[in-house]
């Protein structure tokens, strides 16, 4: 549970350690794809960190850096080619992105703290740390996006190509931004980060 | 499209920072003008030699075997190869820039930068043209952002005094928002 709050809290991945800011507004689209990116981080994390926990203690210091890659890349690899195989709707959503969670700067920073001293167990405490605090960033920003952008809220399914299980339409055409929408979305996402991450930093008390 | 035109859209129009967000968190590891400068050369080079060699291999090996899965792994093996021949060679030939800069390497070596230059361009055309190309503006117009990002934050931090929430990661999303508009402006032209 130490391992859970520290994670949560001053090893924050992205307002700590400033890593992982890609994925966090990639995924910050949509509440749909923030939802499954955060199932991919957590998915990733977990398999990456389990296997190269068991490896290490085939790490020397001129294979480490070499085999970290070989289980990364490989976790990554075979998440693609199940999402392929089984979750249509999961690669509809964020299919592009999977492979880029693995190289994003989460896993490395883990590996040369976590999983090279901690127990197994804190090893998966850290990572349900890290990813509700993930959640926590970019489920609300991907919430307001939405709304913001296409007046609604609604949820995907990741097992079928038709997506979606609810829509809820609340603003009308007229009131809908275009700062969110399209091409010019990244605009939207990144002044809404910016926002939640200043409200989260002050309810935190520290800046990133 | 042609050349320019791929120029001109991975560096305005298309420009992957702005508009997918790729490696932004790189930008807030290279605070300064110097280092920015330095790292975004290294990232065009081995774009450039990563882009040729993913080229040849996904043509020439992994499509003709029914491969294409295992691209991604490729990729990374490349990056990752190409990167430790420059180390080597700025070890070899320039150890004093070596030294100052050889801490920088890794951060090439996991560039998603790199990697989506590899896993998109190269999967859908097999013009080298093109590829040189993309190659040459997708890191050209990551290395734009970052320099335009840390004159801008070097002014802030002279100029300006920053609402404490909004100091660090949030200021730079501010910084990056008002960028994103301006390019949009210029990707009308």
């Amino acid at each position: 549970m130490k391992a859970f709050k520290q994670a949560f809290q001053q090893q924050h991945l992205i307002l700590s350690l400033g890593l992982g800011l890609f994925i966090l507004l990639a995924g910050s689209v949509s509440f749909t794809s923030a939802w499954m990116m955060t199932i991919a981080l957590f998915l990733n994390l977990f398999f990456t960190t389990s296997i190269l926990y068991f490896l290490r203690k085939q790490f020397q210091q001129d294979n480490k850096w070499i085999l970290i890659m070989i289980v990364m890349a490989s976790v990554a690899t075979l998440m693609q080619m199940f999402a392929d195989a089984y979750l249509p709707g999961w690669v509809q959503g964020i299919g592009y992105l999977l492979p880029f969670i693995a190289i994003s700067g989460f896993v490395l920073a883990r590996v040369e703290t976590v999983v090279m001293t901690d127990t197994y167990s804190d090893i998966v405490w850290n990572t349900f740390g890290s990813v509700v605090g993930f959640a926590m960033l970019v489920l609300p920003i991907g919430l307001t996006a939405d709304l913001l952008g296409l007046g609604v809220i609604q949820f995907a399914n990741p097992f079928s190509t038709s997506m979606l299980i609810w829509r809820v339409e609340i603003l009308p055409e007229a009131y809908r931004l275009p700062i969110f929408q399209g091409s010019h979305g990244a605009i939207g996402i990144l002044l809404l980060a910016s926002l939640w991450i200043a409200f989260v930093q002050q309810w935190r008390g520290s800046p990133s | 499209m042609n050349i320019v035109n791929l120029l001109l859209v991975g560096l305005i129009g298309g420009n992957i920072v702005l508009t997918q967000f790729i490696d932004i968190s790189l930008l807030r590891n290279l605070r300064k003008l110097d280092v920015a400068f330095f790292v975004g050369l290294l990232m065009i080079d081995v774009t450039l030699v990563s882009g040729v060699i993913f080229f040849v291999i996904y043509h020439g090996l992994l499509v003709p075997l029914e491969l294409t899965f295992l691209s991604f792994l490729f990729a990374v093996f490349i990056v990752a190869g190409v990167s430790e021949v420059e180390a080597w060679i700025g070890k070899r030939f320039f150890p004093k820039l070596f030294e100052t800069y050889g801490f920088y390497l890794p951060l090439i070596t996991t560039n998603a930068v790199i990697t989506f230059v590899l896993m998109t361009t190269i999967p859908s055309t097999l013009n080298l043209g093109t590829i040189l190309a993309t190659s040459l503006a997708v890191p050209l117009g990551f290395v734009m952002i970052n320099l335009l990002l840390v004159i801008y934050q070097e002014r802030l931090e002279k100029t300006s005094r920053i609402p404490t929430p909004f100091q660090g990661l949030s200021i730079t999303l501010i910084i990056l928002a008002l960028m994103a508009m301006a390019l949009i402006g210029l990707g009308g032209l």
